[in-house]
């Protein structure tokens, strides 16, 4: 006789909870619902209010959800970038009062209409005027994330999410702290403070310098980047604020570090986004009761909730118009970008709840609302992309991915540092090229192995790569095109005459794309030096936008000089990275030889033959202009 | 139909401003509203005061306890003067009959039974079953715990729970919790299998005499019960929210169960788990 047992205890409980995580947002988008929908439904079918797999008391799900919620909010101060709040400050800072401030009036004002607590109706306010960035990848898609209107309404979220989270805060700190208000409040104001300078200014030098010592290892890198928003979510713990708000801090702080689209940022994603986030969504489901979701008082908060959040979104968006001149197209772009409740809202609700604020009526209202603004923030950006017409803008910000060619493992910590200074202003990513051709038998696998830790301790986040193709030129012209690189910096061998006719010669006189070629060894970088040319403009521009972003890690500004003469041979002295541009092949073959732990950047303005490359001097001028 | 944003604006804009305009009857306000039975009063069924470590003193008089001290909680949040306590038994109480009594706090675990008669609160602390010990006794694993000599009261799912999960050489069971304990204390068992706050209060009371060695995995968890189809569960669930968020459950555990909270949780972290 066979003795079988019930199926329970943890494997049993996570079994089911992935198969829920594989299979809700599969199912769900069928209906062409959003994912995130699926998970909550599969939440509540194992919660118990339906099936009771996972009953009320267990603590193991809620707990990993828990995690998630912070990691979900550490992701979004992570995928922000940070950059466009810089580049487009007057737009950015008008929008984003206003689609904080009129959603926030307004959801307060339901909240009193409703008769509910001052912290309540606060905590109302504050949880509609948040929102995520959901539709972003239909604006992406479209070819319009660089429009200055996207860039707005990113660049917003930012700072939108911010003043949420400290509304957000304050409403959690007074309501579960101890003492007085007035202490509470000091409390909270020491501790975001205390919490802001800690991560916003210690976090990034501490998380690069472990990242540069310790993380050789992949997996370490990681590790670093998720004890850091633990660490952040304890510290504000520590003062009353809620974890949520010091994993976003944290993920702000590390923003430039786990650059998008970089290989950390790919494993964060991923972990994100396979376990944590979606066991958070699914314990959301857990509490979700479609019983009371469909009461008419949930019904009835729910549509006030959907009025006034998608109210105010939408005059903050359509106020651009006048404000900011954008056309009524871009404002409904704006709106469907800046309307989605998702993972902010349910963030704070769930604070709300578990705080004892708000109750489970309320969570489903709120859960409608998110289905709602989902729903239709999709269709208002599917309709308004399509206005305006697929706009292909080549724009891409000189550090946002450099492209790093190497010949040779000696003297690649140079190259590796360059770029790395170069790309810091964006937070920019880095792919390292490496070629193996009928001439370069290219790298092994231990040097390879060596350039990446060498990448590391640069603070580089990088790709990798060795490409296999007929010339060393070919395959970083191919690698380069095939990444979207913004930048092409050829680390070449210091020899003499080797310049003329080399791969990084040909690379630069046939890519549209920014290149400059390095020569040199840069110990410890004591300044910088750039020179102009009046004959190469756009030259002259990208080594002045180079030199900037190499100088802003000197004291002091960057020594300037001029070009003097095509027969000018002047050199770096030890301890100087020399920046200029060079209009030939001859000027760039009659290059000084480089000094010890000096550096000559030279940058290409070559006169570029037909057929050989499109247009590509306004790619050119416009990066660097852009870029400095 | 041609999709127009200003004319969308301008009607959600209307409608809110209409709707915030006026004091609207939607919802049950931010976290639930509370009606008791008497107004100003928090009714309130148990089994039997005193009953160590939850209630203390008497029925018409009590002084402290871990569930008393929930009750004053939950009165203080709901704005109600006063606690009126109504003694129903254990069977009674779990066929939903809870004396017209606002909720019932009796150590109660909700099962799949006891809810078709009553509603139930979330956890407001979780209760796997504990081994209660003579002091200085340890149960570092499971191959000590079935080693013991065990107790276990008579009448409850704790005797099919102990078969199950520690499956011991050698197990009794007898008549109450006195006798449970009083088999502990003269050396006729080595260990009493108790829920987790029950042992914990035991051992709070036994004056240094009992202590809890052990608790074990399990899901279960205390919960108040109230009558079935009740329209104050949402207020009651947003209540316990709060206090285990804000400390207070924790204080009551530390005061009267001798034990402290996990952080934001209704576990208890103090007590060696045996998986």
């Amino acid at each position: 006789m066979l003795s079988l047992h019930t199926p329970e205890g943890a494997a049993w409980e996570f079994m089911i909870l992935f198969l829920i995580v594989l299979a809700g947002p599969i199912l769900i988008e069928r209906f062409r619902l959003p994912g995130i929908i699926g998970l909550l439904i599969g939440g509540y079918i194992i919660g118990p209010h339906a099936l009771g797999v996972i009953a009320a008391g267990n603590t193991t799900v809620p707990d990993v959800g828990q995690l998630g919620l912070l990691y979900l909010m550490f992701v979004a101060g992570v995928e922000l970038d940070l950059s466009l709040i810089q580049i487009h400050r007057r737009g950015v800072m008008i929008f984003a009062g206003l689609t904080f401030a009129v959603p926030m009036i307004f959801g307060t004002a339901v909240g009193f209409a409703l008769g509910w607590s001052v912290p309540a109706a606060l905590l109302l306010g504050s949880l509609l005027a948040s929102h995520t960035l959901l539709t972003y990848p239909i604006i992406r898609r479209s070819g319009l994330a660089a429009s200055p209107a996207a860039a707005t309404a990113v660049g917003a979220t930012v700072i939108t999410d911010t003043l949420a989270l400290i509304v957000l805060a304050a409403v959690a700190g007074t309501e579960t702290g101890s003492g007085s208000t007035g202490e509470i409040m000091i409390q909270l104001v020491i501790g975001l403070i205390l919490l802001g300078l800690s991560t916003l200014w210690l976090m990034p030098k501490i998380a690069r310098l472990a990242m540069s010592r310790l993380g050789t290892e992949k997996s370490v890198r990681y590790l670093i980047a998720v004890c850091a928003f633990l660490t952040a979510a304890t510290l504000s713990e520590v003062f009353g604020i809620e974890g949520i708000v010091g994993a976003f801090f944290a993920g702000l702080a590390l923003n430039r570090l786990v650059p998008n689209g970089g290989p950390l940022m790919d494993r964060v994603e991923f972990f994100g986004s396979a376990v944590f986030i979606p066991i958070f969504m699914v314990s959301v489901g857990l509490i979700l009761d479609p019983a009371v979701m469909v009461e008419p008082s949930t019904l009835g908060l729910a549509a006030l909730l959907i009025v006034a959040c998608m109210g105010g979104k939408a005059i903050a968006a359509y106020l651009t118009v006048p404000l900011l001149k954008f056309t009524r197209d871009e404002a409904s772009m704006i709106f469907s970008m800046t309307s989605p409740q998702a993972a902010a809202t349910l963030a704070a609700v769930m604070v709300g709840l578990q705080i004892g604020l708000f109750g489970e009526s309320v969570v489903n209202a709120s859960l409608v609302v998110i289905l709602f603004s989902v729903i239709l923030s999709t269709f208002v950006a599917e309709r308004s992309v399509a206005k305006i017409g697929p706009v292909i803008s080549d724009y891409r910000p000189l550090g946002s991915h450099v492209v790093v060619a190497i010949e040779e493992l000696d003297r690649a910590e140079s190259a590796l540092r360059v770029a790395a200074w170069i790309a810091a202003p964006e937070g920019g990513t880095a792919t390292v090229i490496t070629v193996r051709d009928p001439k370069h038998p290219g790298l092994d696998e231990e040097a390879r192995e060596r350039l990446d830790h060498a990448a590391v301790a640069a603070g580089l986040d990088a790709h990798l790569v060795l490409v296999h193709d007929s010339s060393f030129a070919r395959g970083v012209l191919n690698a380069a095109a095939s990444s979207e690189a913004s930048l092409i910096l050829a680390m070449i061998k210091d020899e003499p005459a080797r310049a003329a006719g080399g791969w990084a010669e040909a690379v630069a006189e046939a890519t549209p794309i920014p290149a400059a070629i390095l020569k040199g060894d840069i110990h410890s970088l004591d300044s910088v030096r750039i020179l102009s040319d009046d004959g190469c403009e756009s030259a002259s521009d990208l080594a002045e936008s180079i030199g900037h972003r190499i100088g802003s890690h000197l004291p002091g500004d960057p020594k300037s000089g001029a070009v003097e003469g095509a027969g000018q041979r002047t050199a770096p002295v030890t301890g100087e990275i020399l920046i200029r541009p060079v209009r030939n092949w001859n000027l760039l073959a009659g290059l000084p030889d480089v000094p010890e732990g000096a550096a000559l950047i030279a940058i290409p303005d070559f006169v570029v033959p037909e057929p050989l490359t499109a247009p590509a001097d306004d790619a050119v001028a416009k990066t660097s202009l852009t870029g400095a | 139909m041609r999709f127009r944003p200003a004319l969308v604006l301008l009607l959600l804009v209307t409608t809110g401003l209409s709707l915030a305009s006026c004091r609207v009857e939607i919802g049950n306000g931010p976290a639930g509203e509370f009606e008791p039975v008497t107004p100003g009063v928090l009714t309130v069924a148990t089994e039997k005061v005193p009953s160590a470590g939850f209630w203390l003193g008497t029925k018409e008089d009590p002084i402290g306890g871990f569930e008393f001290g929930l009750a004053e909680a939950l009165a203080g949040r709901f704005g109600l003067d006063r606690i009126e306590i109504r003694t129903v038994s254990f069977e009674k109480m779990i066929e939903g009959d809870l004396a017209g009594a606002d909720i019932g706090l009796r150590e109660l675990t909700p099962t799949a039974e006891r809810e078709q008669n009553l509603d139930f609160s979330i956890p407001y602390i979780s209760s796997p079953p504990a081994a209660l010990v003579k002091a200085g006794e340890r149960i570092p694993d499971l191959k000590k715990a079935r080693e013991l000599s065990w107790v276990v009261p008579r009448g409850t799912t704790l005797v099919g729970t102990l078969e199950k999960v520690v499956r011991p050489k050698e197990m009794t069971i007898a008549r109450d919790r006195t006798a449970v304990v009083d088999a502990v204390l003269r050396g006729g068992a080595d260990a009493a299998f108790f829920d987790l706050p029950v042992a914990l209060a035991l051992a709070e009371a036994s004056d240094g005499e009992l202590e809890v060695a052990a608790q074990f995995n399990g899901d279960e968890a205390l919960s108040a019960a109230l009558p079935g189809g009740s329209s104050n569960v949402e207020a009651v669930n947003s209540a316990i929210r709060g206090f285990t968020s804000d400390g207070t459950i924790s204080d009551l555990a530390e005061e009267w169960l001798g034990t402290s909270l996990q952080s934001g949780s209704f576990t208890v972290p103090d007590i060696p788990l045996i998986r």
